[in-house]
């Protein structure tokens, strides 16, 4: 049985470029636009083993995301993919309960290392 | 301000020396009017000079008497209408400055989708050149296998062959065995024919002996005479026995020789026969075909495993290309993510650029906008990459070198 992820992402390219690259890891991937419609496949019944979130997206972005899906995966790694460096969103991200920190662009094997790291078994 | 340089001049050189003159003259007249304090003449006095400078003064403003007071008015309106003329074409070009923030604004969310289209383009393609990789290699393992089958089949019927060789070999062996058995036998009967000869040649011997014996047999008896006649037919009769014996052993011993030769012929042609036969040579050959099989078997063998190897290297060095480009295409979003603040910058320039530009119109009414080091600082807030941040200290801040930032990748 493949792990599951679930990418969030408002870029096409980037949900592309994931997708492809987890699925050549034997990995199913889930995709979103962005965090309201990752929460609404998690409130529908989908339980990903990881997640990979931006944090700057339209309609919910990605703190607001990990907020509202913390109390419903409690024990999910939840790696955030963006683009913004700055300090405090890291510590307020450590705070609502993100797994990791990683600054756009990562190459593709520093990737699939941390996800080593964080799900087993990868 | 030479405008009112000159105004003062004016002022200082021809109206209040002029103001000064009426006012001595009128100190002259009010020193006969006694109903003034004289405290209060020279007050009135200045007063009056005053007075009549502002009335000279407006009078001559008003008729232009004076080439100084012509000169300030026609440049104040010529400046006025330099300004007119710029306030009118500026006015003019706002429309214009707004398009061309939205060109600028409009070209780069053009270049973001044209970006975005040919990167998942791209990804597309990688994506297919991995899985067609991959396919390859599999037909090619596929392949392989197949040949690899063929390959242990023959292997097994080169094993079979060998086996057949080594049967053949036990069945030479026992045949060659039983050669050598019966090339001893001739051997040992070679031996006692040869050891026959001896016998016959004391037989010939013998024979020759009663021959003699007979001779001097048939000598005796005739000497004997009559007495001796039957003794002389009995001695005749005895060397015609010994010749005969003489001659059968001649043909005997003919015999026998012409048998120790044929003897010596099949023994020779077996021990050669041993040593060397068609069967052998063929069974030698087969052997060697064989072998040769094997070797080339086992270097096809070699070469598949390398062929397989070679191309799961190959295959492993397009999987990691893929997966680095993969990541490196994440460049797109990153300055999808910068132009877009671009834009962004634009548009909000642009509003500043109206705003200013109906302050300009209407000063007194409108209130004046912040000055652009307030959106500048905004700008600044809304950074969310350190490149961003850097560029920004370069250009506004000249600084070069900027605080290290946060780690790129950090699990908490």
């Amino acid at each position: 049985m493949p792990k599951t992820v679930l990418i969030v992402d408002d870029s096409a390219t980037m949900l592309l470029s994931l997708k492809t690259n987890l699925e050549m890891h034997g990995l199913k991937v889930e995709q979103a636009s962005n965090g309201k419609e990752a929460l609404d496949k998690i409130k529908s019944g989908l339980k990903p083993d990881l997640i990979i979130t931006d944090l700057n997206m339209p309609v919910m972005d990605g703190l607001e995301f990990i907020k509202n899906v913390r109390p419903i995966l409690r024990f999910t790694p939840i790696l955030i993919l963006t683009t913004e460096s700055e300090q405090t969103k890291r510590q307020q991200a450590k705070a609502l309960g993100a797994t990791g920190w990683l600054v756009k662009p990562v190459s593709g094997q520093d990737l699939i290392n941390v996800m080593k790291k964080v799900l087993p078994g990868v | 301000m030479a405008l009112k340089t000159e105004y003062l001049k004016v002022v200082v050189l021809v109206l209040l020396p002029v103001s000064l003159f009426l006012s001595m003259v009128d100190y002259y007249f009010l020193s006969y009017v006694s109903f003034i304090p004289e405290k209060l003449r020279g007050f009135m006095v200045v007063f009056s000079a005053v007075l009549t400078t502002f009335f000279i003064n407006v009078y001559l403003s008003h008729k232009g008497r004076i080439r100084a007071y012509n000169r300030i008015p026609e440049k104040t309106e010529k400046v006025f209408k330099k300004l007119k003329e710029a306030h009118t074409f500026c006015s003019a070009q706002r429309a214009s400055f707004n398009d061309i923030f939205e060109l600028f604004s409009r070209n780069i969310q053009e270049t973001i989708k044209m970006t975005e289209e040919y990167i998942i383009e791209f990804v597309k393609k990688l994506e297919s050149l991995y899985s067609n990789s991959k396919e390859q290699t599999e037909l090619i393992k596929s392949s392989l296998s197949s040949g690899e089958n063929l390959i242990k089949i023959i292997d097994r019927q080169i094993d079979y062959n060998r086996e057949n060789i080594k049967n053949l070999d036990l069945v030479i062996e026992m045949r060659n065995r039983n050669l050598q058995e019966n090339l001893n036998r001739i051997y040992k009967l070679r031996e006692k024919m040869y050891q026959v000869t001896p016998v016959i040649d004391s037989i010939k011997n013998i024979a020759e002996q009663i021959n003699i014996l007979a001779i001097n047999a048939s000598i005796e008896a005739a000497r004997a005479g009559v007495s001796g006649a039957g003794f002389s037919v009995i001695a005749n009769e005895i060397r015609k026995l010994s010749n005969n014996t003489e001659k059968m052993v001649q043909e005997i011993q003919d015999k026998i020789l012409s048998m120790i030769e044929e003897v010596d012929e099949s023994y020779r042609y077996f021990k050669v026969r041993i040593t060397k036969t068609e069967v052998l040579e063929l069974v030698e050959k087969v052997r060697q075909n064989n072998q040769e099989m094997e070797n080339d078997l086992s270097k096809i063998g070699g070469l598949m495993v390398t062929i397989i190897n070679e191309i799961n290297k190959q295959n492993e060095i397009i999987y990691s290309m893929v997966v680095e480009l993969l990541g490196e295409v994440q460049f797109q979003d990153v300055i999808r993510q910068r132009l877009e603040k671009v834009c962004e910058a634009l548009e909000e320039l642009s509003k500043y650029n109206s705003e200013l530009l109906r302050w300009v119109e209407n000063c007194e009414e409108k209130s004046k906008p912040v000055e652009i080091k307030v959106l500048l600082e905004k700008f600044k807030e809304r950074y969310i990459m350190a490149d961003q941040r850097r560029v920004h200290a370069e250009v506004f801040e000249g600084e070069t070198v900027i605080k290290k930032e946060a780690p790129q990748i950090e699990l908490f």
